[in-house]
């Protein structure tokens, strides 16, 4: 049986890696999750997992000896023109951060002699770190798709080209997914086709009234979800598309949830929250009860849009400024798009009047999402468990 | 010569040497922000504002930082790896702080004005004073404190400033080896903490129904040191009748009250006027802003020295 650890910095690590670790613990495996600081430690990086009682360990519990200074200072001195445009305080926090992460995984392999570790993916800042340290001290590690592949983000920053740069292998959701991979120049035997894990027990037979109710919403009544990306890289005017739909959906009495990006600030939230509480609710719940709960999930170019479509919810892309949204899905055939003048679309899709072509849509999440029957963990085990 | 008095963070101690800069001779004074600009113009002091939009798009933006940053500047591997730094620092950090062209339309704007010796605060919390010092002659006011490990790391090599305006003499000798000429000025943002006497201290028990015969310490909880304190409760509520604990930030009470740590005789306090009822302050890192303003005597824990803290102290 293997020593596995799998690395959870951030809450939705967790939440997305968790049926995993349940998985290879029933099969014998000892699973143990590791944490490190998330620089501020503005969001928690260990009440969550002291909450969820797993078993989880430090990378500061590795940390010999004050020894990351001086690869904190040589890294330092060589920034160059970045320093024009990034505070110091956030340039010089950074890099500390990472030399103790360098010194702190590379303590934590040599002591704890994993068989494997897990990452949720290679883009983040710690299990990059780690992911390194693995492949010099040769353990294999493994990590899974990001999320929404953007196109975008590949031509922009080449985001896809660098997410398995040390990984042994990358498990990724569906065949198109691993085209993309392997076009940004992924190696082809680094990639395997596995599904969307975290869904499984979401694709489960539920009674949508009853998650509405545990939510906090009426179970009688049709409920609508608005899941914003991250408002900084809102297409359009996101306060004016928020406000808009705020007042539809107050003036036509469905119920209307607001979900937020975890990564917006909290004192934001809380404020917007105060501002609208009368006609909606701004939730911190898990986005994926929320789906579920939903008759229509409004959104655009996130990876909470194809969580939608996964689990069976009509999806809105809204453009309520005809600004056009990223890689719209809407272009693709699988959602409506709402632009200008068009709000009482929202009402005959609550109400199941329209929708999507079925055909369209099944041929499209079997391309883009991958397989949906509930068992994306277990092949997700097996392949690791070939790792061991 | 003219002066440029650069407000990219408000003090004290900047608005002192503003006020002897306005009197001495030509004087263009700037700020980056409307909170900035008011509190100058209540003390009469009339600063251009420069406000510049921000990035309009975001690929553009994505491109222009990816060019400086993936791996632009940070084409280097971290010592003793062969680990590229851009792929640890850019996308997941340096990104998120990224100015971009912001920082540039700030620093063109400054450099279009009509100055020849500039003032700017000595902050690591703007890039742009840093950048004009590179090209000018600039000289630089205390406005925060310089005894942390923030700082402490940032000194790999001189800094650009001509002059330096530094609160006391201990800063100079933190500076010593990266600064020409220091001078100490007015530390009118950071005064240093008045002992507490007998009767503020049984008053403060006696507020918190703490019999002055008991053992006293209060613990500072600053997310940052969350692992040293962890770490450490244990021992400290077994050697103290009562511990407070006082979360420093918003945030840092959300996270202390997410760890579950109360009950016993532990507790969580509002305010640090409660100080006066403590034998103890016990921080997990030396940071000058919060050793300085200590009323009582303060211990620093920092089991691993990872906040260099004994060099910081020294």
């Amino acid at each position: 049986m293997g020593k596995i650890f799998i690395f959870a910095g951030r809450v939705h690590h967790v939440e997305r890696l968790n049926a995993i670790a349940e998985l290879l613990r029933l099969k014998g495996h000892t699973v143990t999750y590791i944490t490190a600081d998330n620089y501020l430690n503005i969001d928690p990086n260990t009440s969550h997992l002291i909450r969820s009682n797993v078993p989880f360990t430090h990378i500061l519990n590795y940390l010999s000896a004050n020894n990351s200074n001086g690869i904190a200072s040589d890294a330092l001195s060589k920034l160059g023109e970045i320093a024009d445009c990034v505070d110091p305080f956030y340039l010089s926090g950074s890099v500390r951060e990472a030399a103790e992460c360098l010194i702190g995984f590379e303590h934590f392999l040599i002591q704890e002699k994993p068989d494997l570790v897990l990452g949720l993916h290679e883009n983040n800042f710690w299990y990059r770190i780690l992911a390194y340290c693995c492949s010099v001290q040769n353990i294999p590690c493994a990590c899974f798709q990001e999320g929404l592949l953007r196109l975008r983000d590949e031509t922009t920053q080449g985001k896809q080209s660098i997410s398995a740069d040390y990984s042994t292998k990358l498990l990724c959701w569906s065949d198109a997914a691993r085209e993309s991979y392997i076009k940004a120049g992924i190696p082809e035997e680094k990639l395997v086709v596995t599904g969307i894990s975290h869904l499984d027990a979401y694709l489960q037979p539920y009674n949508k009234q009853q998650v509405k109710y545990n939510l906090g919403f009426d179970p009688n009544r049709l409920l609508a979800s608005f899941l914003l990306p991250q408002i900084s890289r809102y297409d359009g005017d996101w306060q004016f598309q928020l406000g808009t739909v705020v007042e539809w959906f107050g003036s036509n009495g469905y119920q209307l949830a607001i979900k937020f990006h975890p990564f917006e600030n909290e004192q934001f939230v809380e404020q917007v929250s105060r501002s609208i509480y009368k006609s909606a609710k701004v939730v911190t719940t898990n986005v994926l009860d929320l789906i579920r709960a939903s008759s229509l999930v409004m959104s655009q170019h996130s990876t909470v849009a194809i969580e939608t479509l996964a689990l069976g919810i009509p999806l809105v892309e809204m453009d309520l400024n005809n600004f056009g949204v990223l890689e719209s899905l809407s272009e693709q055939g699988v959602a409506t798009l709402i632009r200008s003048g068009e709000m009482n679309k929202l009402k005959d899709i609550l109400e199941g009047k329209v929708g999507i072509d079925p055909v369209k849509l099944v041929q499209w999440k079997n391309q883009n999402i991958g397989p949906l029957d509930g068992h994306s963990t277990d092949r997700v085990v097996a392949e690791l468990e070939r790792l061991l | 010569m003219r002066t440029l008095v650069l407000f990219s963070a408000f003090s004290n101690s900047l608005l002192s040497l503003c006020y002897d800069t306005l009197d001495s001779g030509p004087t263009v004074v700037v700020d980056f922000d409307d909170e900035i600009h008011s509190k100058l113009k209540s003390f009469g002091i009339s600063s251009i504002p420069i406000r510049v939009p921000g990035d309009s798009s975001w690929a553009k933006r994505d491109t222009e930082f990816a060019n400086l940053a993936m791996p632009g500047s940070l084409d280097f591997n971290f010592k003793g790896t062969s680990l590229s730094a851009w792929k640890v620092l850019s996308l997941d950090r340096f990104s998120f702080w990224y100015r971009g062209r912001q920082a540039q339309l700030q620093y063109e704007a400054i450099m279009g004005l009509d100055w020849e010796r500039g003032l700017v605060p000595l902050s690591l919390h703007h890039p742009v004073p840093w950048r004009i010092a590179r090209e000018r002659q600039v000289m630089a006011v205390q406005v925060e404190a310089l005894r942390t490990r923030a700082w402490r790391d940032w000194l790999s090599k001189p800094l650009p400033f001509t002059k330096l305006f530094l609160w006391s003499q201990r800063d100079i000798d933190f500076l010593k080896n990266f600064a020409g000429e220091m001078y100490i000025c007015e530390a009118g943002d950071f005064p240093a903490g008045v002992p507490v006497d007998k009767n503020e201290r049984l008053e403060a028990r006696k507020m918190l129904g703490i019999s002055e015969f008991a053992t006293v310490a209060l613990v500072i909880f600053d997310s940052q040191t969350e692992w040293e304190f962890r770490s450490t409760l244990p021992e400290i509520v077994q050697a103290y009748n009562h511990v407070l604990i006082f979360p420093l930030q918003p945030h840092d009470r959300r996270n202390l009250s997410d760890l579950g740590v109360f009950g016993g005789n532990i507790r969580i306090i509002e305010s640090m006027s409660f100080e006066a009822a403590a034998d103890e302050v016990i921080t997990f890192r030396y940071e000058e802003s919060l050793i300085r303003p200590r009323r009582v005597p303060i211990r620093v824990v920092d089991l691993k020295q990872r906040w260099d803290s004994n060099l910081l102290n020294g």
